[in-house]
């Protein structure tokens, strides 16, 4: 019913080299739940290009370097 | 678990006991098809009044437990409203046409009532199991 997303990120990584921030301070510094960041971290769900920009924002990075896209292999 | 999740959970107990009970008695102890819905109007009120104080109960109770309360309502929240709202609203359809069918083969008003009744306990418990089943889930 719910498919994996093809967005793949590094917010775990990212935080901890940000002074090991905690989900709670990000999830309140960009105006989400901590909820919604776990869901992020762990690819159950794509975030708005708002909220994307916003965590690099926080992390003090570019988007690239938070987000990755892997397109779904091709049939062919 | 969020608020939100526990909120939702609550009300689904609820409604899952209070309706529950509700149909099991009157399918029990009612024959359905000599049965006249005016003589269970008192009946279906005070369902109607301990489902929606126990529906406040469970709100309040939630939220004087959870005293940190300061989670906000975000897009993923919206997201996931638009999504249950929508299969909802499938299963809303479908239910209209049986009732059409109901009224149109002339079943009685007791039994037509209680579809358009169970039609919306049932609408409430799948929208608020598909809103759980995707926060847990992801969407």
């Amino acid at each position: 019913m719910v498919k994996p997303t093809a967005i793949k990120n590094n917010i775990r990584a990212l935080r901890f080299a940000a002074d090991e921030m905690t989900q709670d301070a990000l999830a309140k510094e960009i105006g989400v739940t901590r909820q919604t960041i776990i869901a992020i971290e762990q690819g159950r769900y794509s975030p708005s290009l708002e909220a994307a920009f916003k965590i690099a924002l926080a992390l003090g990075v570019g988007l690239e370097d938070v987000f990755t896209y892997a397109p779904p292999a091709s049939k062919e | 678990m969020t608020f939100l999740e526990r909120i939702y959970c609550g009300i689904l107990a609820v409604t899952i006991v209070c309706f529950g009970w509700y149909f099991l008695d009157t399918f029990i102890h009612v024959d359905i098809n000599a049965a006249a819905i005016s003589d269970h109007v008192t009946r279906i009120w005070i369902m109607f009044g301990i489902y929606i104080g126990l529906t406040i109960a469970v709100t309040l109770a939630t939220w004087f437990i959870d005293s940190e309360v300061e989670d906000e309502f975000d897009e993923r929240d919206n997201k996931i409203d638009m999504f249950a709202e929508r299969v909802c609203s499938y299963f809303q359809a479908m239910a209209l046409l049986g009732i059409l069918v109901l009224v149109m083969y002339e079943f009685s008003a007791f039994i037509i009532a209680h579809v358009v009744l169970a039609t919306i306990v049932l609408t409430s418990i799948l929208g608020l199991a598909v809103r759980l089943y995707l926060y847990r889930r992801g969407i």
